[in-house]
């Protein structure tokens, strides 16, 4: 279906919000670096001439600091909205998000459990090994790979005859949420005043860990997705027709269903592994595009992606001004910021919009 | 050519088809008729996508039907089927155009959007085009979700192939006024016309013996007869299967069949219920009437 010249002119806008606020945060700082100074650091990288005069502290704060962190809140908030959209295409329901699938539960589990276990494991010789290899990075291995067990036993729990029947996916989503809910209620019991501290951060997300070793992990998890799930558009749009429907004009309904699960963890369980639980992004961006400009799957795949990293990129320098030099759980502020403009749009549109 | 031998299907330990051998032929308008629960939206299932079968094969174009690319299939072969979701949230533009899906991968040619606005017109909706689906009333959402399935096998005269493509039609009617309901069996006809092969389930008799071909009738399951709608449409044969007396007349002005109920003889028998009893619990049925 082709993107009509309104959807069109949304993503252009988008993506020049998207550069300018790329460029703003990575500016804005202890250190302040202004926007042509910016510029002409990333061109002078790519050995363009210098446009501006910069000194040699501002380029390795930018360089080190600055630039990998906004690449990853760029690249989290594209996976986090992308796969919302993705997920309320498959299960073809607006209030789907990754959560509902267990994804997050699976990760703040693992993370829960990293966070309180590591002290006791840490003095067994076997994982001494471990922590040798994977070092610093252990609570995001551990987080991707607890949130892609949850989604496979969900998954899993919900095909019978090699078909994947949705509402067993849902409601097997709901009880694992359940279940690592009580199990995070167990563990926490037994955590002590720091550990718990850490498990509140964690559960609000932090961009704080980046470096560009996390920026180059996440990438592939999620550039993947970005590329591959809109060209699963045609076959999503078909979905909204009904399964059958869907099967009559070609599609592989079931094959369909896997790549979006399977893409859906990646993006969503890379992110959580790294910046930890950022709420709302995954449900509101998709909603927002589709109010704006239609539900055609394409744009909303597409503009999930520009829109979600927007918001996290915004947030993430929001989150560092506020309380400047302390910063704020950038997941306070996507729910701070993204909720008022979810219900100022909500009511706005509440006559035409019958799909809410 | 569509061709289906020895059908069998069964749900649980309940048959719905028993043997029902069938063809249909290039050209051709065939209905598909019979009283509910007669097993004519399982047949037509079972004509249109792969079903379990107990015993038979479907055959299209020479070929085994369920050994085929779903891809390919799409292209030869539209299903309107009997529900759909009526919330969509698309234009009907955007609807119709799924039907071309199958030819284009990203964006449609300029050939796709033609057949759209054309069938848009054939079927008296081209003034809805940009209208949202969801906000349409009934009929006027089945008539978008026929366009869908034209558009789907729609061929411009001028690229005909040899090539049949099938077109299932599942009570293509059942919200349209009076006049839609010419649009649409008109639209059948001459997609048969151009050389289709199109099948229908349609209820309306009269509807049937102005337009089909041929006619199967089925009754719980099996084949009753089979043939143009004079040969099928028999006082004895409606009564036996409907369970209902009906007058046979003829329009003084077209000289078409009218299978007109009668009124006056008509009382309610649970026997003949064919829906929610079968021959053997018929007792039962007559249990549950004396009960209320």
């Amino acid at each position: 279906m082709k993107t009509t010249s309104k959807q069109r002119i949304i993503l252009i806008t988008l993506s020049f919000l998207l550069l300018t606020f790329v460029v703003l945060s990575a500016g804005n700082g202890a250190l302040h670096i202004s926007p042509i100074q910016v510029i002409s650091i990333i061109l002078h990288k790519v050995g363009i001439s210098d446009i501006a005069a910069f000194d040699e502290g501002q380029y390795n704060v930018f360089w080190i600091i600055r630039f990998p962190r906004v690449m990853l809140g760029l690249l989290i908030g594209a996976g986090l909205a992308l796969s919302g959209a993705a997920l309320q295409g498959l299960f073809r329901n607006p209030l789907a998000d990754p959560g509902l699938i267990g994804i997050s539960a699976g990760a703040s589990l693992s993370a829960v459990l990293v966070i309180v276990f590591l002290s006791m494991l840490s003095s067994t010789p076997y994982f001494a090994l471990v922590e040798g290899m994977v070092g610093y990075y252990t609570l995001n291995i551990v987080t991707f790979i607890g949130s892609c067990i949850t989604s496979f036993i969900v998954f899993s729990a919900s095909r019978t005859n090699g078909k994947t029947n949705v509402t067993t996916m849902l409601l097997g989503g709901i009880a694992i949420n359940a279940l690592c809910g009580a199990m995070i209620g167990l563990i926490t019991y037994y955590a002590t005043d720091a550990e718990l501290r850490n498990i509140t951060f964690w559960t609000l997300g932090s961009l704080g860990g980046a470096s560009w070793n996390t920026v180059f992990t996440v990438l592939p998890f999620i550039l993947i997705p970005v590329v591959m799930l809109p060209r699963l558009s045609k076959a999503l749009n078909t979905l909204a027709l009904g399964e059958k429907e869907a099967s009559y004009l070609g599609v592989s309904v079931d094959k369909l269903k896997i790549q979006i699960i399977i893409f859906s963890t990646m993006a969503v369980g890379s992110a959580v592994a790294v910046a930890g639980i950022i709420s709302f992004v995954g449900l509101v961006v998709p909603h927002v595009l589709r109010m704006m400009g239609g539900h055609n799957q394409r744009y909303i795949l597409i503009g999930s992606s520009l829109a979600g990293a927007l918001l996290l990129t915004g947030s993430d320098l929001l989150a560092r001004v506020i309380v400047a030099p302390a910063e704020l759980p950038i997941g306070v502020i996507t729910a701070l910021i993204g909720t008022p403009v979810f219900a100022w749009i909500l009511l706005r549109h509440k006559k035409e919009s019958q799909f809410i | 050519m569509l061709e289906a031998v020895n059908i069998s299907v069964s749900i649980g330990s309940k048959k719905i088809l028993n043997a029902v051998s069938m063809r249909a032929k290039p050209g051709e308008l065939l209905v598909i008729a019979g009283p509910n629960g007669a097993g004519k939206s399982t047949l037509l299932r079972v004509l249109s996508e792969k079903t379990k079968l107990d015993t038979g094969f479907v055959s299209i174009n020479g070929e085994d039907m369920y050994t085929q690319d779903a891809k390919q299939l799409a292209k030869i072969r539209a299903v309107l089927a009997q529900s759909y979701v009526t919330g969509l949230p698309f234009q009907v533009e955007e609807i119709v155009m799924m039907g071309r899906y199958p030819y284009f991968k990203e964006h449609p040619n300029p050939e796709d959007t033609h057949i759209v606005q054309e069938v848009l017109e054939v079927l008296d909706i081209a003034h809805l085009s940009n209208r949202v689906y969801a906000t349409l009333s009934g009929g006027e959402q089945q008539r978008v979700q026929l366009a869908r399935v034209l558009a789907q096998i729609w061929i411009n005269e001028k690229d005909k192939t040899e090539e049949v493509n099938y077109l299932f039609l599942d009570e293509p009617v059942s919200s349209l006024d009076l006049y839609h309901q010419q649009v649409v069996l008109q639209t059948a006809k001459r997609m048969a016309a151009k050389g289709f092969c199109v099948i229908a389930v349609l209820h309306d008799l009269n509807l049937i013996s102005q337009y089909a071909d041929n006619v199967l009738l089925l009754s719980k399951g099996y084949v009753e007869a089979y043939g143009t709608p004079e040969f099928v449409f028999t006082k004895e044969r409606i009564k036996y299967v409907y369970g209902l007396d009906v007058h046979l007349i003829r329009d003084p002005v077209s000289e078409q069949l009218l299978i007109i109920p009668d009124s006056t003889s008509f009382k309610i028998n649970p026997t003949n219920n064919t829906k929610y009893y079968d021959n053997n619990n018929s007792i039962n049925a007559d249990r549950a009437l004396e009960s209320i």
